[in-house]
């Protein structure tokens, strides 16, 4: 029995939720939480990151945004949006490391697994808080991620099996080390006509013999990605998702997951902190503020954060629509000016930042979604304008399919 | 509110209306000949009872609210129309706290399309009954028969152009879409009118916004367009990445601008905060339009550069939406103001 409140026993009434979700959060979030990670080593963070994950699947907060189907919260357009207005207050800790658990998987699986696979990981997942990464990118394939290499062959085991037999390279895998299972695109047929029809798409058991990880230290001091070298794996052909080498369709899926929906609480977050600049400055307590300039500046970076935070409620009505959102330009439309906004607004701070900015300073160990150092946000924003499609991709893709000019 | 109505629908309707009426042709003519004001095109618009969109139903008019006035402005912006229309509305919305007499006298003729009306914001002027003052660069004080002026001191005082000691001196702009005028005033009498200074300039900020979502959109579309059509190297010219990208920004920037309008006409919230909004509205959409509007000219290549083709309309538009009514950083540092005093 817990001796918490239940937000969730609140649903109907919002004032009642949004205060039961309050002394919830007071009750359960440590006070320094951030301050204990700062230059904590590796595995304190994966056990904080696992402590969170628990605490919020205590009190069913875990996978609030999955359908009821599949044990989630199915919470409404509205108690979601109080939901992410009070953790962003709170300041409660994201559970970062389950990205790929908590979007990409149920994105896949959704559509596209068998009922024994979503049973079985999807409950993972929310009863056991399963640790996902994403294989797709590869040192050869970025961008264009069809030209991808890796490759799995199909054979009968001398025991009588089916298994695909995979050989190749992952790189740029977001929490990869910490990862039970992986998403993972492989070439089937290296002869189909068009390269985007021979890839299959697997579930990979991240602890099988052939599977190497090695972290890859980036740009901020953080090592958050990692590559993989898989030699001879083994998959069992029940872990195939999908029919063989329609991998390519089932990756749209995924990918739609990453642009958009992970966004709606990072840009709450965003506001919170803006908002919290306005009230200093109100109060005096910012240095920068009586330069009208940069005042002009603030004010233009402020009215872009409340323009995607509009288009992230009409995206949100979409998905309640229709959750595969068909062929919506919205989520692309929040990747790109969020991401953009992320970058500029970070980089405004910095320069605010002056002299003192540049001191290095112990960062906070996992990635920097969270950080409140103006240096480490701005460097992890690359994180946004890269990942998930670059930035230069989906303008591509927007300039084709929005608006129609030729290819 | 606009309850009841389908904003679709009437955005529908004032497209097919302007595009008989007032399309390329018609403007390109209108900005030929010099940009004096088109009573004809006016009257035939105003006769249609738009102006009448806003007033409440007791008072003859539709009682519809702000969004189906923003749905006119920016489809008013997409022409671009030659029409006084903008400040006309603003002002029959800002009479509607004033008293019978005020608005039995004046409303009828403004929203039977007889009359026009301007605008002019923090207008320095004696005080008293009769005032002496100045006012320069009032849009569409060129077609007004009626002016509201609102005072640096607080008071708003409507001025009929018969009045006695006013000169109305037409201002030829740039932007021959509109024209202006300046005032003088030299001991006129004046009507002081209660009028919420707040939601006037809410409502001017959000027009403006509005204008600019309106006039962006249509000018990116023309140009999208044409990057289709023209072919250069042996393909169409929007092939080329260098423009999928900029022609991909300037989307972005247009449906970050809508968006933002959007939130800042439906307008939640506590007063200072809603205000703000606006303002904040305003700089982004704007922004947005002389941003598509000026790369538009570059994408068209040495036929965007001709006084024949329509570019130049959206763009000197758009930069007179930039500068009107106080300009953009004095929207900004109204936001600034306001939301600081609001958060903290
Ligand atoms: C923080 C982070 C986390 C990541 N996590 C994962 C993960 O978990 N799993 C995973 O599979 N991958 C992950 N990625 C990889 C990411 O998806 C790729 O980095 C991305 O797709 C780009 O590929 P690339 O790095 O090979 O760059 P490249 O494709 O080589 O691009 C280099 C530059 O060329 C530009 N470019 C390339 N093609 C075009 C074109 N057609 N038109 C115009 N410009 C073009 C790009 O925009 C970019 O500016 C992650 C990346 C980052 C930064």
């Amino acid at each position: 029995m817990t001796t918490h409140p239940m937000p969730l026993d609140h649903l109907h009434d919002e004032a009642a939720f949004r205060a039961a979700l309050r002394q919830w959060l007071s009750a359960v979030l440590p006070g320094d939480w951030k301050g204990k990670l700062v230059a904590a080593p590796e595995a304190d963070y994966v056990t904080f990151q696992h402590w969170w994950f628990d605490q919020l699947r205590r009190v069913g907060l875990a996978t609030p945004h999955w359908p009821r189907a599949w044990g989630g919260e199915e919470l409404s357009l509205r108690n979601a949006v109080i939901l992410n207005e009070e953790l962003a207050r709170a300041d409660a800790p994201r559970p970062d490391m389950f990205t790929i658990s908590l979007f990409h998987l149920p994105a896949t699986l959704f559509a596209h697994g068998t009922a024994e696979q979503r049973d079985r990981y999807l409950t993972g997942v929310r009863d056991h808080g399963e640790v996902w990464c994403q294989g797709f990118s590869e040192p050869g394939a970025g961008s264009d991620l069809a030209s991808l290499r890796t490759k799995a062959e199909k054979r009968e085991t001398p025991d009588g099996r089916t298994v695909y037999v995979v050989n190749g390279q992952k790189v740029w895998s977001s929490y990869g080390m910490y990862a039970r299972y992986c998403l993972l695109l492989a070439r089937t047929n290296p002869q189909a006509p068009k390269k985007q029809a021979g890839i299959s798409y697997f579930i990979l058991d991240m602890d099988s013999p052939g599977v190497t990880r090695r972290p890859i230290p980036q740009i901020n001091g953080g090592a958050e990605f990692c590559e993989l070298f898989l030699d001879d794996v083994e998959i069992p052909a029940e872990n195939l998702i999908g029919a063989e080498n329609d991998g390519w369709r089932i990756a749209q899926s995924t990918l739609s997951a990453e642009r958009g929906l992970i966004i709606v609480d990072l840009a709450a977050r965003l506001q919170f902190g803006m908002d919290m600049v306005l009230a200093d400055a109100g109060a005096g307590k910012v240095a920068w503020w009586p330069d009208i300039a940069h005042r002009r500046a603030y004010m233009r970076l402020y009215a872009r954060l409340l323009a995607v935070r509009a288009i992230i409620d009409r995206m949100m009505a979409e998905v309640i629509a229709d959750p595969h959102m068909g062929n919506s330009p919205l989520p692309s439309y929040v990747k790109l000016l969020y991401s953009e906004l992320l970058h500029d607004h970070w980089a405004f701070m910095l320069a605010r930042g002056g002299m003192e900015a540049q001191v290095a300073m112990p960062r906070m160990t996992g990635d920097s979604n969270q950080t409140t150092d103006s240096y480490d946000a701005y460097l992890w924003s690359y994180a946004w304008t890269i990942s998930g499609g670059t930035n230069e991709v989906l303008k591509n893709v927007l300039a084709e399919r929005v608006l129609g000019l030729p290819r | 509110m606009s309850d009841g109505i389908d904003l679709t629908e009437l955005r529908q309707g004032f497209r097919e209306v302007l595009s008989a009426e007032a399309g390329p042709e018609r403007v390109r003519r209108h900005v030929h000949e010099g940009g004096a004001f088109d009573r004809d095109l006016a009257g035939t618009i105003a006769g249609l009872g738009w102006s009448a969109l806003g007033v409440a139903e007791a008072d003859g008019g539709l009682g519809l609210g702000l969004p189906a006035l923003a749905v006119l402005y920016e489809e008013l912006g997409r022409g671009p129309a030659c029409l006084p229309l903008m400040t006309t509305l603003l002002v029959i919305d800002a009479l509607k706290d004033a008293p019978d007499s005020v608005r039995g006298r004046w409303l009828p003729p403004l929203m039977s399309g007889d009359l026009f009306a301007a605008l002019a914001l923090d207008v320095g002027l004696s005080a008293g009954e009769r005032v002496t003052g100045r006012a320069v660069h009032v849009l569409h004080g060129d077609a007004a028969g009626l002016f509201l002026l609102s005072a640096t001191d607080g008071r708003h005082l409507l001025v009929p152009r018969e009045a006695a000691g006013l000169t109305v001196l037409p201002t030829a702009l740039v932007d021959r879409t509109r024209g202006a005028a300046s005032l003088d005033l030299s001991d006129t009498p004046v009507l002081p009118v209660p009028v919420d200074g707040a939601a006037l300039r809410r409502h001017t900020a959000l027009a403006l916004a509005c204008d600019s979502v309106g006039g962006a959109d249509a000018i990116l579309e023309k140009t999208v367009e044409y990057l289709k059509i023209r072919t250069q190297f042996g393909q169409p010219i929007g092939g080329f990445q260098a423009l999928k990208h900029r022609t991909a920004n300037h989307k972005l920037r247009l449906e970050s601008a809508r968006a933002l309008v959007d939130l800042a006409v439906r307008g939640d919230g506590d007063g200072q905060r809603v205000l703000a909004l606006a303002h904040l509205a305003r700089a982004h959409a704007v922004e947005a339009y002389v941003t598509i509007a000026d790369d538009a000219v570059q994408l068209h290549g040495g036929i965007g550069f001709t006084w024949e083709h329509e570019c130049h309309h959206y763009l000197k538009r758009a930069w007179l939406n930039r500068a009107l009514f106080g300009g953009e950083d004095v929207a900004l540092d109204a936001a600034a103001a306001l939301l600081t005093e609001d958060v903290a």
